[in-house]
């Protein structure tokens, strides 16, 4: 009995390594196409994906030239069908190697595809496990395929790219930072509509240049339209999101201050009744100046700064009142999530207006208020244009 | 004699801790929260409640009658028949819950972990180790719960302190605004999953003599609840009513968590997860077999543990192949209905026999 028991300990022994020696069923990395960016268009009654695929046998340097250049090879490979995984399914048939989705940098979704079928392609992506909820959505002002085929030095601009101009968004806020688990959570709710970081070609001193454009709008499961970079500001400043950025502030007697954000809050209150609801918009910021330019002879004294924070702040109260004008009162998108607000902090005034909150919507007014401070100087404290000639 | 074997009562608290909250997630999406989902935070403080209620049977007969069980009392109240009719019935009662849990093991892995296994092929593995394990007998398993525990809590601290950036209060809507329809399904569904109580009801003669049942009782309910609650919240404030609707919605936590160059930390939470799976899978079938042997079937123990195991196995393949099925019971009222029999009914009959056969003898003593 001991032997046998020794034999069965030694079995198991052996049989335990063997078990973790790879995952099952195991795939060789060469047999897979590694997914970075995944298009998704719809025309003539079928979706129509893109993907940038990192080709690893290329890229693996089986030429000397690419081993020199250690630069990722991007193989596009397109396809069709009449539901959105057919068409993945359908990639197989001219790709030959399994598609790997966990490597995904950026959802690019065409602009006709969100208008009709924006809650199927949610539902896809939320069901795959291989998709991680942290995946970058943008919406593409056009065709999602120009976008991942889109060339720069004749060369395919790489999905990582794209997923790193979404993630500096805390540099300008002039874009929502919009992640698959943030849609998925606005559509849940069914209060809060998405918005979505734009992505398009824009000509830039007469060359096609690709960039994040401001926020795509989405209503009712269906894209409404797009903020541009002043309006994704002010929808930003209200929600509480900026994170950084820049605002350039006129002064009456002439010159331009450009100061940077380095905080920003927001908050809002819910007032008024049924007939007439209050939303109080209050957003404090402060800002250092980071850049003056003036032929007059300004002096930074604390009436200055107070001056320049008034100015500051009717410039963050426009880029509010136009986000809210686009997105609220043309769109009839709640992306700000005011709705949300109303239900938690007056169920009972939700009860009665949440039904018909799509007509109640124009029926707010609003209260805002902004206080902009500006914190510091830098090292100078005149505009370096402005010494006088002595006399 | 079998020499009797014994673990401490930190050991039956771990036991019987991540018993209860690896699973009790993997179960709300059948609750259908939506934009209620802040309400199971209620139903998780009325379930602690309701636990130390419901439980008053068990413990109360636990002190009656120490270093027993409930079939140990049960046979020293009514009998060896009716005795040997509770441990039939209790064992059974764990074999059903084993093979639910073997069942959401499967549909799992096979939905997410490695979706070209067939569920048999999975089962049959985990159902392998678990024999191994209930073979080995209580003091194995009961080192492994701890070890099970320590991984599951430092997985646990890890996916919270991850995402705590990530909270947002304002996903903490009204509480009871649609009634309290969601809460009561919630406290259903946790109820469902407090069957741990009759866990330690029958684990209290392996408990090293002169331990407090309800000290036991009550470090597992405390532990259990803070755990969960911390959990629940997370759920709720990191993913919002899209949470509500996920199936594995701490799995969803963790592949949002990100740490350093590992941007998910799904395969942690899913090595607990698995870890887990095989202790209470373990356990049940361990104490299905104990309640048999209570009743002379000594002999017969590794054929019982094999026995126990196919059926689970079997049983745990319908039960993947039908996950609606699988889903619902655990927010069953007729679920809790069983529960509350093992859990409250049957102690309490027995309470109440002993009670009266004890007036009974006191009377006749006077008469005499």
């Amino acid at each position: 009995m001991p032997n046998l028991k020794r034999i069965c300990a030694l079995a198991f022994a052996l049989i335990i390594p063997l078990s973790f020696s790879g995952c099952m069923p195991y795939q060789e990395l060469k047999e897979e196409s590694i997914v970075e960016g995944m298009g998704i268009d719809y025309g003539k009654n079928a979706y129509s994906v893109t993907f940038q695929i990192n080709d690893m046998q290329q890229s693996g340097g089986s030429g000397k030239e690419d081993q020199k250049n250690n630069k990722p090879q991007i193989k596009i490979v397109q396809s069709t069908g009449a539901s959105l995984f057919e068409a993945v399914r359908n990639a197989n048939l001219q790709n030959g190697r399994k598609l790997l989705f966990s490597n995904i940098r950026a959802f690019v979704l065409g602009e006709e595809v969100c208008k009709d079928h924006f809650a199927e392609l949610l539902d896809f992506m939320s069901r795959n496990d291989q998709i991680e909820p942290t995946e970058k959505i943008l919406i593409a002002k056009g065709k999602a395929a120009d976008i991942l085929t889109f060339q720069e030095n004749d060369e395919i601009l790489p999905a990582v790219n794209i997923e790193q101009m979404a993630k500096r968004y805390i540099e300008t806020s002039k874009i929502p930072n919009s992640e698959l688990l943030d849609v998925l959570k606005c559509v849940a709710s069914g209060m809060v509509d998405p918005a979505v970081t734009a992505i398009s070609i824009e000509n830039v001193s007469g060359m096609d240049t690709l960039m994040v454009s401001g926020t795509a709008v989405i209503h009712k499961n269906k894209l409404a339209g797009f903020l541009d970079h002043e309006q994704s500001r002010g929808f930003m400043w209200i929600t509480g999101r900026v994170r950084g950025g820049t605002i350039q502030s006129k002064l009456p007697k002439g010159g331009t201050v450009t100061t940077e954000i380095v905080d920003s809050q927001s908050k809002i209150t819910v007032g008024g009744d049924e007939k007439a609801p209050i939303i109080n918009i209050s957003v404090k910021n402060k800002t250092n100046i980071t850049e003056f330019s003036s032929t007059v002879g300004y002096v930074i004294d604390s009436d200055f700064l107070d001056q320049l924070g008034d100015i500051q702040a009717k410039e963050v109260k426009a880029e509010i009142e136009k986000a809210i004008q686009q997105a609220l009162y043309n769109y009839g998108a709640d992306i700000f999530g005011f709705g949300q607000r109303i239900y938690r902090d007056k169920p009972e005034l939700w009860r009665k207006i949440g039904k018909d909150w799509d007509k109640n919507l124009n029926n707010i007014q609003f209260r805002i208020s902004v206080q902009s401070d500006v914190d510091h100087i830098g090292l100078t404290n005149q505009p370096t244009h402005s010494a006088k000639p002595s006399s | 004699m079998e020499k009797k074997s014994y673990i401490s009562a930190y050991q039956a608290v771990m036991l019987l801790f991540v018993g209860r909250i690896m699973f009790s997630s993997s179960y709300q999406a059948a609750i259908q929260a939506e934009n209620s989902f802040q309400d199971l935070l209620i139903s998780v403080v009325i379930t602690f409640i309701l636990n130390f209620i419901v439980a008053i049977p068990i413990l109360s007969l636990l002190k009656r009658y120490p270093q027993n069980d409930i079939i140990e009392g049960g046979i020293n109240i009514s009998g060896r028949g009716f005795g040997s009719f509770l441990a039939i019935l209790y064992s059974l009662f764990f074999i059903f819950n084993a093979t639910v849990i073997a069942g959401n093991f499967e549909n799992f892995f096979t939905a997410t972990i490695v979706p070209e296994v067939k569920a048999y092929f999975s089962g049959l593995l985990l159902i392998i180790v678990c024999l191994y394990g209930a073979v080995k007998g209580i003091e194995s398993i009961a080192r492994f719960g701890s070890v099970v525990a320590v991984i599951y809590i430092l997985t646990f601290i890890l996916i919270v302190s991850c995402l705590i950036q990530r909270i947002d209060w304002n996903e903490l809507r009204p509480l009871l605004y649609n009634g309290p329809g969601i809460m009561l399904r919630g406290v259903i569904m946790n109820y469902n999953m407090s069957i741990q109580i009759v866990a330690l009801g029958i684990l209290m003669s392996n408990i090293v003599p002169g331990k407090s049942p309800f000290k036991t009782f009550a470090a597992w309910n405390i532990l259990s609840t803070v755990i969960f609650f911390i959990l629940e919240l997370m759920i709720i404030t990191v993913t919002g009513a899209y949470g509500a609707s996920d199936i594995y919605p701490v799995r969803l936590l963790a592949s949002i968590a990100q740490i350093s160059v590992f941007e998910r930390l799904d395969i942690l939470d899913m090595i607990a997860w698995v870890l887990n799976i095989i202790l209470t899978l373990t356990l049940y079938i361990y104490l299905a077999v104990a309640c048999l042997l209570k009743i002379g079937l000594n002999k017969h123990r590794r054929l019982l543990i094999f026995v126990s195991g196919v059926i689970v196995l079997l049983g745990s393949l319908y039960f993947s192949s039908d996950f609606p099925i699988l889903q619902s019971i655990m927010v069953s009222g007729y679920y809790s209905l069983i529960n509350t029999i093992f859990i409250v009914i049957i102690p309490l009959v027995l309470l109440i026999i002993d009670t009266v056969k004890g007036k009974v003898l006191q009377n006749a003593n006077k008469n005499a």
